[in-house]
């Protein structure tokens, strides 16, 4: 048996079955009710791959304990050996995560690949992964580095650091939260109030919202196109945009859904999207959507080769040629190159996942050397760069470079991905698009109900853009209004959503990466 | 006492939505009698109600094996028997009842030949008692355009496929699971209550089971056998390799999928002998000159002649 976030066996037993408990316990103990039901919830998913999980956050907790007691070098020790010592600690702990994660996952990607190079075949292995492992290992990694880096002390009780890598409302999707930002709100105990619990369901409601109304609905659709439709332009342009959409609501509103099952107990987790299309450029886009990964990797990845001593001297041996731009440009587009790399490898071991993350490395380097002509330019012209035209403008360049980027996403290999993407420009047959697109799934009440329960998100994405206090209009609001709105959106998904008969259950998408 | 004001509004929120939640199943507890995979018994009952009445002598219920297998257009053509075949995608004993007394509205067929292998279709018992206490989680989506789809119509109901996936494994497939299959209760009561209609309406069931050598077992056989003898009924077991023998059925070249669902030319075989053994059996009328099937006799020959000439 599996519990996903938008099954009513979760939010309608699992997590009031929790809370009722945890509230019972005393506070000194209700962490570790916590940790009960992080363990009861990954058994039911993975049953003794649990034990990966164990494992993992055993061998965290012994390095970082040992990373921790690195204080000061012993008398005796040059400092620079003491920090190097050091350093090698915190990187074998680092790549022994790492190791975990690369053989569960990618043995089979990195065996194939290797094996095609001299055209011979690789038989497949059978590897079962546990959920949420390429979530979980980032945090014990970050952890390990916050512990080296003396941001945070390491915990001393095993128990508690297993609570915060198992996490059950963030172990499937994320976000991929840093322990010095939950830790505090996991182990305090906090009573779980009527105030929480409402907050917190409202939440969940929003997130069932996004997922089950629009993501489920589209889901056949795409899977439709992207297996049987490749051939019709008209279609493929039609599927990347439904996919974006369907990634956006099933991935927003699953981690709506965790969020507000934080917030039943009081613990507040880091938000994961910030309306991601009204980004001004690629960049930015990736500052909104799965901010925790992208923060993951500035952090851990991008700083760290930024100001690594090969790329320090380096830039300072181009400084001195007089190659200036060059010194300037070079290091961080190394680093950004490492990060999309790593970024692309992250979601899965497919060579459509590096071309994803490639293909926004070109992007974000044509934006660092663009952005300041193009800003030159406008005010040649006497164009507002914050204007209403130049908005819509990067609206539309940077909704073209995601549906496309999500279109190779989604392609099940990087071939279909092409043929579907030149398909829209060579074989573009609109008619055919019109008289097959209600035959994939959808009929035109789901067009409808789709395309209304849409305009509702966009309003609120609008709203929030505009720092509209949405939370705080919503909570003064006559009762019977607040009760409304809830209930409408609570029979909106009773009524319009894609479960029940006619409809295959939609796994949440980013649990598989 | 803020605490207390905000608890006091949580029952009050939950006490309102429980009320509307009761008000709102009230629309759809009639669809309780449409079935639990309501969606393709309203689509395939209603591709029935739109017939003339009483145009049908057979009827044939069951589950995609019954469905893939037997071609009514052909037992029109070759027999002159007029038929429909009823079966859904996964249907299981309780709506072949549904479906039963859905088409007894308006016909008054003289036979009901079951696909046994919808008795061992599970259906979620929990789920199953859910849908009929609290009908809107299971049919809210009863408005939706499915149930007007189907492109079976145009084969009275078969779904025919021409794929050829053939079956690699043992021919004795039925020996390698010999222990019992029993019925379970909520089947058993299902095929009673199909058995009980039939009798009432004067009409004559009678049990076959479609090759299937991923599917079907010994021990399915045995349960199906036992209940047909004791109540009299006719069963053919198309997996019994005399039958399978004596149809020429070919596991290379008559399934699609690998061994699990026949394909057209494995339903060319069934459908065949199920003809013969129905028209000898029962004295149902030839309808092959009569004008009101001309128009089916026609699509039959249009396939035929379709598939003749694809052959070429």
């Amino acid at each position: 048996m599996t519990l996903s976030y938008n099954s009513p066996l979760f939010f309608a037993a699992f997590l009031p079955l929790v809370a009722v408990i945890y509230q019972l316990t005393p506070k000194k103990f209700r962490w570790a009710v916590l940790l009960i039901a992080d363990y009861g919830f990954f058994f039911m998913w993975s049953k003794f791959l649990l034990l990966y999980n164990v494992a993992t956050t055993f061998m965290t907790y012994l390095f970082a304990r040992k990373l921790s007691s690195m204080k000061k070098a012993p008398e005796g020790m040059d400092r620079k050996v003491f920090k190097k010592k050091k350093h090698r600690i915190l990187v074998v702990s680092v790549l022994l995560n790492l190791a975990v994660l690369v053989v569960l996952k990618y043995t089979n990607f990195i065996g194939s690949s290797v094996t095609s190079l001299w055209g011979g075949s690789f038989t497949a292995l059978t590897i079962a992964v546990p959920i949420g492992i390429s979530y979980y290992t980032l945090q014990c990694i970050s952890y390990l580095s916050d512990v080296s880096n003396k941001k945070i002390e390491a915990e001393q009780n095993f128990f508690k650091l297993a609570l915060y890598t198992s996490f059950f409302p963030t172990i499937l999707e994320g976000p991929i939260t840093r322990f010095n930002e939950l830790s505090a709100d996991l182990f305090a105990g906090y009573s779980i109030t009527a105030d929480n619990l409402a907050v917190g369901y409202e939440r969940i409601i929003w997130g069932l919202f996004k997922k089950m109304v629009i993501a489920d609905h589209l889901a056949p659709v795409v899977t439709a196109i992207f297996r049987d439709h490749s051939d019709n332009g008209g279609l493929c342009l039609i599927g990347a945009v439904f996919c974006t959409i369907q990634l956006y609501m099933d991935f927003a509103g699953t981690i709506d859904i965790a969020i507000g099952a934080g917030k039943i107990f009081g613990i507040t987790i880091t938000e994961n999207f910030r309306q991601p299309f009204f980004a001004k450029n690629a960049g930015d886009f990736w500052h909104r959507w799965h901010i925790t990964l992208g923060t993951f990797f500035r952090d851990y990845i991008f700083y760290p080769v930024s100001l690594s001593k090969p790329i320090q001297n380096l830039t300072k041996h181009l400084t001195k040629k007089g190659h200036k731009l060059l010194a300037r440009y070079l290091g961080p587009s190394i680093a950004l190159l490492c990060v999309w790399l790593a970024n692309g490898f992250w979601h899965g071991p497919y060579w459509t996942y590096v071309f994803y993350g490639i293909y926004y490395f070109v992007f974000m380097i044509i934006e660092m050397f663009a952005e300041k002509p193009f800003e030159a330019w406008c005010e040649r012209h006497n164009l507002n760069v914050n204007g209403w035209g130049i908005r819509t403008f990067r609206f539309i360049k940077l909704f073209i470079i995601v549906i496309f980027g999500e279109m190779f996403f989604r392609a099940s290999t990087f071939a279909l991905g092409w043929k579907m993407f030149s398909n829209i420009f060579v074989s573009f047959n609109w008619k055919g698009c019109v008289s097959t697109l209600p035959y994939l799934g959808m009929d035109v009440w789901d067009y409808v109900t789709v395309s209304l329960a849409f305009i509702v998100v966009i309003i609120v994405s609008v709203l929030k853009e505009k720092k509209y206090p949405i939370r705080q209009k919503f909570e003064g609001m006559p009762l019977a209004a607040r009760w409304g709105i809830l209930y409408a959106l609570i029979f909106a998904v009773i009524l319009f959503g894609a479960y029940g008969p006619g409809y295959d259950a939609v796994a949440m998408m980013y649990a598989g990466f | 006492m803020g605490k207390n004001i905000t608890l006091k509004k949580i029952v009050g929120f939950m006490a309102v939505f429980c009320l509307l939640f009761s008000v709102m199943n009230i629309p759809f507890y009639p669809f309780i009698n449409d079935g639990y995979q309501y969606l393709s018994i309203l689509r395939k009952s209603g591709q029935v109600a739109d017939l003339d009445s009483d145009c049908l002598d057979v009827i044939f219920l069951g589950d995609s094996e019954c469905w893939s297998s037997i071609s009514p257009l052909q037992l029109l053509g070759e027999y002159g028997i007029a038929s429909y075949n009823c079966s859904t995608s996964g249907q299981w004993a309780g709506d072949s009842l549904v479906m039963l007394n859905k088409i007894l509205k308006n016909q008054k067929p003289s036979v009901v030949v079951l696909g046994a292998n919808t008795l061992f279709n599970q259906v979620n018992l929990y789920k199953y008692m859910l849908s009929k206490m609290v009908p809107i989680l299971h049919y809210h989506n009863v408005y939706s355009d499915d149930n007007k789809k189907g492109g079976d119509a145009a084969f009275l109901g078969a779904n025919l496929s021409e794929l050829v996936v053939p079956y690699t494994g043992s021919e004795n497939y039925m020996e390698n699971s010999v222990s019992a299959q029993p019925l379970e209760g909520l089947m058993q009561e299902k095929l009673n209550g199909i058995f009980q209609l039939c009798q009432d309406n004067g009409i004559q069931l009678i049990m076959i089971s479609s090759p299937s050598a991923l599917n079907w077992t010994q021990g399915k056989h045995d349960s199906i056998e036992n209940w047909c003898t004791a109540n009299s009924v006719d069963y053919i077991d198309y997996n019994e390799k005399s039958v399978l023998e004596k149809i020429a059925f070919d596991w290379s070249t008559d399934t699609r999928d690998g061994g699990d669902h026949v394909n057209l030319s494995g339903s060319k075989k069934v459908t065949s002998d199920i003809g013969n053994i129905l028209k000898n059996k029962f004295s149902l009328k030839d309808h092959r000159g009569e004008s009101e099937y001309s128009e089916w006799l026609e699509d039959y020959l249009t396939m035929r002649i379709y598939k003749n000439r694809r052959n070429k």
